[in-house]
């Protein structure tokens, strides 16, 4: 697997946060602290449900990947490329943070 | 793969349109309690704070949080808190707080007198999504007029201060009746100079026990129309609702049924007592959450009550000004006890505002106010 200089290697959540399914969606919805945009609603879909949980401070993104590829029957290359994507994005949404 | 984060508008409307098509149970309006330390005189369903009896009637915070989790099993986001006055019971931040961590979007509607210091730390801590605090007077001699209770003007000012000093999502809202109307503009000038929201309503309801007090401070129709006409931005917003809603006609045949709003379809309301039903002034077929789940009271509101059909043909049920006017079945039972009974005084409103803001009226049966709108054609005339 390709090298991740500019990446954390865990993550943990800034704050507190609940994740909702509604209708078949999965919602995040901050509920303590001034943590990213609390006016804001985090979206997720399946892929992000998974590793949305996680994301604990403990787990290596490592495995979040593997996760991600066991689960939706993708390649590892397309497993890395979400996921960090995906986590790019908490990040720059002030929801998540370097462990 | 992205995280999407939205703002509220966009999300709000998106999800309300799929609530609306898979009926989810999604808009909750909780009164924890109706009694309340203000005596005001237009309130529809105020008791006093110190009203023994009513205090234990309510639901348990054990009751709240047990139907807190069955409404968010059945994928409830958006929460309303409100009373009386929902701070005069003492577990009530405890009651938030479950709310809060069980992901609910919540809205506190509050008179802001009870705040503290520490409930407002609490509230920052624990950011609810908005806050609205009516406001009765932009005086102290008229909000007190309005709430017959000497200080009240005073903890009011504080609570507000309180909340400003924290950044909390804070709007203000009033109802204009007799006696504050002259101070509407100081209102709004208010809120406006806090960095607030402002909305104002001026029809007023009978009593959810159906006795009339409050209508005797209600404004007069043209009055009320006269303060649409003050403000452009309502008067735009009242037209493009007026084309968007025109009011196809119903008709028993047709099946049609008897409410038309989003009540019973997303919207729910729970009384202090835990009566279930489609809205805070209905109190049409309620269903007792302390008798049964969540779910069964959902499903009986969807199923008997948004099911029950219209009877008969009505001024109302053909009328394609529906939208510029209050009734709805709820309205209609606290005015007379008859959810199909058009109330004149709506009518009156609606007919009115209709002719001046220029937006056509058609035929809708024996209506006694199209004639007006007739006699002065379709212009807007003398306001």
């Amino acid at each position: 697997m390709a090298e991740r200089p500019e990446m954390a290697d865990r993550f943990r959540k800034k704050g507190e946060y609940v994740a909702r399914v509604i209708a078949g969606e999965t919602i995040v919805v901050p509920i303590r602290g001034q943590v990213g945009d609390l006016e804001s609603i985090y979206n997720l879909n399946e892929v992000g449900s998974v590793i949305w949980e996680l994301i604990d401070g403990q787990t290596p993104v490592s495995r979040m990947i593997d996760a991600v590829c066991l689960q939706f029957d993708i390649t590892s290359e397309q497993a890395e490329e979400d996921t960090l994507n995906f986590l790019k994005g908490l990040e720059a949404a002030g929801v998540v943070e370097a462990a | 793969m992205s995280v999407t984060t939205q703002p509220y508008r966009d999300f709000s409307a998106e999800w309300h349109e799929r609530m609306v098509r898979q009926r989810v149970a999604a808009d909750a309006t909780i009164e924890v309690t109706r009694r309340c330390p203000q005596h005001c005189v237009h309130c529809y369903n105020n008791l006093p704070a110190g009203d023994a009896e009513a205090a234990r009637g309510e639901l348990t915070r054990e009751e709240h949080c047990r139907i807190l989790d069955e409404m968010a099993e059945a994928g409830c986001l958006w929460l309303l808190y409100t009373g009386g006055e929902p701070l005069l019971r003492p577990d009530f931040l405890d009651i938030y707080t479950y709310a809060k961590k069980k992901g609910f979007l919540i809205t506190l509607f509050t008179n802001g007198t009870l705040i503290t210091p520490e409930i407002a730390d609490h509230l920052a801590q624990w950011r609810p999504f908005s806050i609205e605090i009516t406001i009765y007077g932009r005086t102290r001699e008229t909000y007190e007029r309005v709430t017959g209770v000497p200080g009240s003007y005073e903890r009011f000012m504080r609570g507000v201060q309180l909340l400003v000093d924290r950044r909390l999502p804070l709007k203000l809202k009033t109802v204009v009746f007799s006696v504050n109307r002259h101070e509407l503009a100081d209102m709004q000038q208010f809120a406006k100079d806090l960095g607030a929201g402002f909305r104002f309503d001026a029809m007023l309801n009978p009593r959810v026990d159906c006795s009339r007090g409050p209508l005797a401070v209600r404004l007069q129709p043209r009055e009320i129309v006269q303060l649409d006409l003050n403000d452009g931005a309502r008067v735009s917003e009242w037209k493009r609702f007026a084309t968007r809603f025109c009011g196809l006609p119903v008709t028993p045949e047709a099946g049609a049924q008897i409410y038309s709003c989003g009540g019973g379809v997303t919207g729910f309301a729970i009384d202090p007592e835990g009566k279930m039903s489609v809205c805070v002034i209905s109190r049409f077929a309620t269903y007792d959450l302390r008798r049964g789940s969540f779910q069964q009271g959902w499903d009986h509101l969807t199923r008997e009550v948004r099911g029950t059909k219209i009877t008969r043909v009505t001024k109302c049920t053909t009328c394609g000004i529906k939208s510029l006017c209050g009734m709805c079945p709820a309205n209609a039972e606290l005015e007379s006890g008859d959810p199909e009974a058009p109330v004149d005084f709506l009518c009156r409103v609606a007919h009115l505002r209709a002719r001046a803001m220029g937006i056509p009226v058609r035929a809708h049966g024996d209506c006694e106010y199209c004639g007006e709108v007739e006699a002065h054609g379709q212009q807007a005339v003398g306001f």
